[in-house]
């Protein structure tokens, strides 16, 4: 079996897999903690700048936006995760 | 044994009780016996023929062997190497074989290496052979080429070929059909026939190799001047017949390197004045250089010529650029024939050349199967020899006596391995045998320090011999290293996250240990981190509890617990601003207000991670003081280590003048300054009320540490308490003495601590002089010295009070003087039982194997009593050591304050990564700010780990080292000794296998 798209070597997948494995764990948790309102996050949220003062609201809608987007983020890292193990997989393979 | 009650101490705390022995052992069981020794691996054996050089010893001409099997061990596994074969390494650790042994070892060693190298020089030459051959091939098969397109051209209606540009281009190569013009019309045929093939190479676009010499020399030739020039240079030739011009012209063939044609060509048409012709083309396989056994690509030539003398010349040029000619026969029936003739010889010399490639394999692989356990056992035997040597040999001949040192514990486990040695050699040898002996002997010199270490402790124990190695029985700081190493990394390096990130990588190579073991990587960084897997991971572990303490990850904060800060401000206080528009308002938190009942149950509450204005200031105050607070902790905690030292070696001298006063010292100022740090931290908080009798206004009064410390030292008089009789608050008061009678403590606490510190200088120096001078006194005339020393001094002092009888009376103050210098014969006289005491130590211990000194200085020689005392050296170490010591608290105790700058560092190094890398992330919505989190976290994580983790954990790594090496070591640790080397197979084939790999 030749070598089927060897986008990264052996040494690049497995860096690559830790990287994700540890992305996946970090922004699903940092989604988690957004999700529960956690207060040391507040300074990361972004208003628009506006005229009119912050309500409970306008940050409760902020907290649950950022925690969606940090879900989709370790989605993509679970993605990447996957392609990385199958290229990890198959490069070793067929290096041997 | 000595019955020391210090022996009881575990083995863990101190390093190993080693003795000196002696062996005697039968010369027929020395080397089984040693055989035994070096698998156990417990013994240091010393040099007895420390004069003798290495080719006089005994056992020479066996080393002289075993170096000789070693080189051809060395040859066949290179061998092997360069086959590709597999070498089977088992580990497998086969028992030293027995001398006789060694013969038959030899023996194989030697057929291998000679069928080898037979082998090898047949086939050299039978490659030779097959080479040059190949070369002549080529050269008949493109010679032949060359003919055959003459042949060809040689046809009906042969045309002029300057004229001709048609595609039949057919014409002789040597044309002869104008006589007068031959020789000259037969350059200008080939030129002009070359330039041409040139021409239509070019425009078939290469097709077959053969190339014309191609460039602006052949258009110098096809000219007409040059043609003339030829013709009268050849001129003489013209006139005969066509015989005589064949006689006359001749050519060579050859092969040549394919890069050397271009000045081969040139030098060959300069020097021969353009009247030789020379055709070449290039092989299309690639050769094997004879000599280097390297790929290389060559070329065939063939030169024609004209007369003898042009054949020198060619020859000679061909000589210079070293190719190789080959003779070429004229006709092509005999050219044939040859190549026929060569092809089946070539034919012939593959089959045999096959036959020797198997005949190699086949001997490198039987050899393969057993080359590593062979130079396992001829490394073994090496060593046995080499530890021969060191022997002394009897006078006799029948034994060999050999010194060691030895653990005492493993005592019982060496008389084993020598009976079992002894014993083998009797089973196989039947005759009366005497069994080997093992002597105990008493020795001055220090035995070497074996700290007994396993995977988990040995990066420790390494840590600390990189500083110096422990004096003998000294305290082994590596058992106490082991936490507080991790921890003070970890105070520098709090940071749940990073911490995380480190146990997980240590985890990993702890996990995989046997595999990563197994894999061999030689990489030197590699090599590091996989030695201090443990290391790592302690300080993993650790880091994540100081995290925790701190409350940091990734410089953001956990509300475990819920936090004991709640807004003052009521939402009708702020109200009115939002009514009146206003977005900011600096508006005050008052602390006392904001605190709910009870504090955060552990570590920081995370409410300091939102105060951007107070977070800094109230952390670094906390970590500066955790700092001076866990740095006197080390530090008073070696000077404890230091007791037990001196305690160990009996040495009432130090624990007297130098531990106490020490500890003294410690304690008035630095313990002194911790207690106000505890007591400032329990009893001064936002709250106004009355603290040790003193009314306290709230928190701008609470004493200020610093400036106490300095008025302390400067015994300033201060008011007392932080309000005035007026009842007003008075200005500074935080500089205030704050607890009733501090003035009183602290004056008393600085003098102590003064008077510690002649005390420390003089006190030793002074009671050792004292000591010595009575040991050479003798103790028999004690009193005798003792009188003798008051005449001395009454003498002595009778000279002032001549000098100064007059002065006397009219000055008061020389009488004064006078006094003083009594007082301290007085005081010489009151030293004596003291010193005494000191004097007769070394003589009640002496029997113990070593000296047990009055301090780590004189160790060396103390335990001999014919030791001179040099008054200055003493002094001089006395000096420097009071002075780094008093100095070094102070300094040592600022130098501690680095755990709390780095720690600084690396919570603002991870906050700012944060805020300015990961919250960018955040700024965009939607899916772009998906992509963002995507792409900005991976840069996040990747700065994370390389910069914080990696970076920040090195240089972390470095200071901790540096207070251990230098804050705390300092304060009790001598490092004078010298580490047990035994005699091991296991290391001594490590080191090997690890020079081989390098």
């Amino acid at each position: 079996m030749g070598k089927l798209c060897p986008l990264c070597g052996p040494k690049m997948s497995a860096f690559c897999m830790v990287m994700s494995v540890w992305g996946v764990v970090f922004l699903g948790l940092l989604g988690v903690f957004f999700y529960l309102q956690a207060v040391t996050l507040f300074p990361d949220l972004h208003f628009a700048e506006e005229k009119d003062a912050l309500d409970n609201n306008k940050v409760e809608s902020a907290f649950a936006e950022k925690a969606n987007q940090c879900w989709i983020a370790a989605g993509m890292y679970f993605v990447t995760l996957i392609i990385v193990f199958w290229q990890n997989k198959f490069n070793t393979a067929s290096v041997f | 044994m000595s019955s020391s009650p210090d022996d009881t101490t575990p083995g863990i705390f101190r390093s190993e009780e080693v003795c000196l022995s002696q062996l005697f052992l039968q010369s027929e069981a020395a080397y089984t016996s040693v055989a035994e020794l070096g698998e156990l691996g417990l013994v240091q054996f010393r040099d007895l023929n420390p004069d003798t050089s290495s080719f006089q010893r005994k056992f020479v001409s066996e080393v002289r062997r075993c170096d000789e099997m070693e080189r051809k061990l060395r040859f066949l596994e290179r061998e092997i190497k360069k086959d590709q074969i597999p070498m089977l390494d088992t580990g497998e650790n086969p028992d030293a074989p027995q001398p006789r042994e060694m013969i038959d070892l030899e023996a194989t060693f030697e057929k291998l290496e000679n069928e080898l190298r037979e082998v090898n020089q047949n086939e050299e030459t039978l490659k030779k052979n097959f080479s040059e051959l190949t070369e002549l091939k080529h050269i008949l098969r493109k010679t032949q080429t060359f003919f055959e397109e003459i042949h060809r051209r040689d046809g009906p209606g042969s045309v002029r070929a300057s004229a001709s540009t048609s595609a039949t281009d057919r014409e002789p190569l040597i044309h002869v059909d104008d006589e007068a013009h031959a020789p000259g019309e037969l350059f200008r045929q080939i030129f002009g026939y070359d330039r041409r093939t040139t021409n239509e190479h070019r425009q078939s676009g290469g097709g077959d190799s053969m190339q014309g010499g191609g460039g602006p020399d052949d258009v110098i030739v096809a000219d007409p001047a040059a043609e003339s020039e030829t013709m009268e240079l050849t001129g003489p030739a013209a006139g005969h017949g066509h015989a005589g011009m064949f006689a006359n012209f001749g050519f060579v063939a050859g092969v040549i390197q394919r890069e050397r044609i271009p000045a081969f060509e040139r030098l060959l048409w300069r020097a021969c004045r353009g009247n030789v012709f020379l055709r070449h083309s290039e092989i299309d396989d690639v050769l094997n250089d004879t000599a280097t056994g390297e790929p290389i690509n060559k070329s065939v030539f063939i030169i024609f010529f004209q007369g003898d003398q042009l054949k020198t010349k060619v020859k000679k040029i061909c000589e210079g650029f070293r190719a190789t000619l080959y003779p070429c026969p004229d006709t092509p029936s005999e050219r044939r024939e040859m190549s026929i003739g060569v092809m089946t010889r070539i034919e012939d010399l593959k089959t045999v050349l096959g036959q020797t490639q198997d005949h190699r394999h086949r001997v490198l692989v039987a050899a393969a199967k057993n080359v590593r356990m062979w130079l396992t056992k001829v490394r073994k035997i090496k060593s046995i020899y080499h530890t021969l040597n060191l022997f002394n040999i009897d006078v006799t001949q029948k034994c060999l006596i050999a010194e060691c040192w030895c653990p005492v514990d493993a005592l019982d486990r060496i008389r084993m391995a020598l009976k079992r040695g002894t014993y083998n050699k009797l089973e196989e040898e039947s005759g009366s045998t005497v069994p080997s002996i093992l002597n105990r002997m008493d020795t001055t010199e220090a035995p070497p320090t074996y700290n007994k270490s396993n995977k988990y402790t040995v990066g420790f124990q390494n840590i600390v011999d990189a500083y110096g190695i422990a004096t003998y029985r000294e305290i082994n700081p590596a058992i106490y290293t082991m936490i507080s190493f991790p921890f003070l990394f970890a105070v520098m390096f709090g940071d749940m996250g990073h911490g995380t990130i480190m146990l997980l990588a240590a985890l990993f190579l702890i996990l995989r240990e046997k595999q990563l073991e197994a894999a061999r990587i030689r990489d030197e960084i590699f090599q590091m981190f996989f030695g201090g897997r443990y290391v790592i991971f302690l300080m993993g572990a650790f880091s994540i509890y100081t995290g925790f303490l701190y409350n940091d990850i990734f410089s953001k904060s956990l509300n475990i617990f819920g936090s004991a800060w709640a807004n003052s401000l009521l939402p009708n206080e702020t109200q009115p601003f939002f009514d009146k528009g206003l977005l900011e308002v600096p508006l005050m938190l008052v602390p006392e207000k904001a605190y709910v009942t009870s504090p955060y149950p552990i570590g920081v509450d995370p409410v300091w991670n939102l105060a951007e204005a107070n977070k800094l200031s109230f952390l670094n105050s906390m970590k500066m003081k955790s700092s001076v607070i866990l740095g006197i902790g080390q530090m008073t905690f070696g000077l404890i280590l230091s007791y037990h030292n001196y305690k160990y070696f009996h040495s009432d001298l130090d624990v007297k003048f130098m531990f106490i006063p020490q500890m003294l010292f410690m304690a008035c100022i630095f313990i002194y300054l911790c207690l106000q740090i505890i007591v400032k931290w329990l009893a001064y908080s936002a709250t106004a009320g009355v603290v040790f009798g003193y009314e306290y206004p709230g928190s701008n009064c609470a004493p200020s540490l610093l400036i106490g410390l300095i008025n302390m030292f400067m015994m300033k008089s201060r008011d007392a308490g932080f309000v005035g009789a007026d009842g007003k608050v008075s200005w500074g008061c935080s500089n205030n003495l704050w607890y009733p009678g501090q003035s009183f403590f602290e004056t008393v606490f600085v003098l102590i601590a003064l008077a510690c510190i002649p005390v420390m200088l003089f006190a030793k120096p002074y009671f050792m002089w004292k000591a010595e001078k009575e040991r050479q006194a003798g103790n028999g005339h004690m009193q005798l010295g003792t009188a003798e020393t008051v005449l001395v001094i009454v003498a002595v002092v009778q000279i002032p009070i001549m000098l100064f009888v007059k002065p006397f009376f009219v000055w008061r103050r020389d009488k004064a003087a006078a006094a003083t210098r009594e007082s301290v014969r007085a005081d010489m006289n009151g030293g004596d039982s003291e010193a005494e005491v000191v004097h007769h130590e070394p003589k009640t211990n002496g029997g113990g194997g070593h000296g047990h000194g009055d301090g780590p200085l004189l160790k060396d020689g103390d335990g001999t009593e014919a030791k001179k005392l040099d008054m200055a050296d003493v002094m001089v170490y006395q000096a420097i050591h009071t002075i780094e010591f008093a100095l070094g608290c102070i300094s040592h105790t600022a130098s501690y304050l680095r755990l709390w700058a780095l720690s600084l560092a690396h919570a603002q190094l991870s906050d700012v990564l944060w805020t300015m890398v990961f919250r960018a992330a955040f700024r965009s919505d939607g899916y772009i700010g998906a992509i963002s989190t995507y792409l900005l976290f991976f840069a996040f994580f990747f700065l994370s780990v390389f910069i914080l983790v990696l970076m920040e954990g090195l240089s972390a790594f470095l200071h901790a080292l540096r207070l251990h090496w230098v804050e705390f070591q300092s304060k009790f640790y001598g490092g004078h000794g010298y580490v047990f080397a035994p005699f091991s197979f296991e290391k001594i084939l490590e080191a090997e296998r690890e020079a081989e790999e390098a």
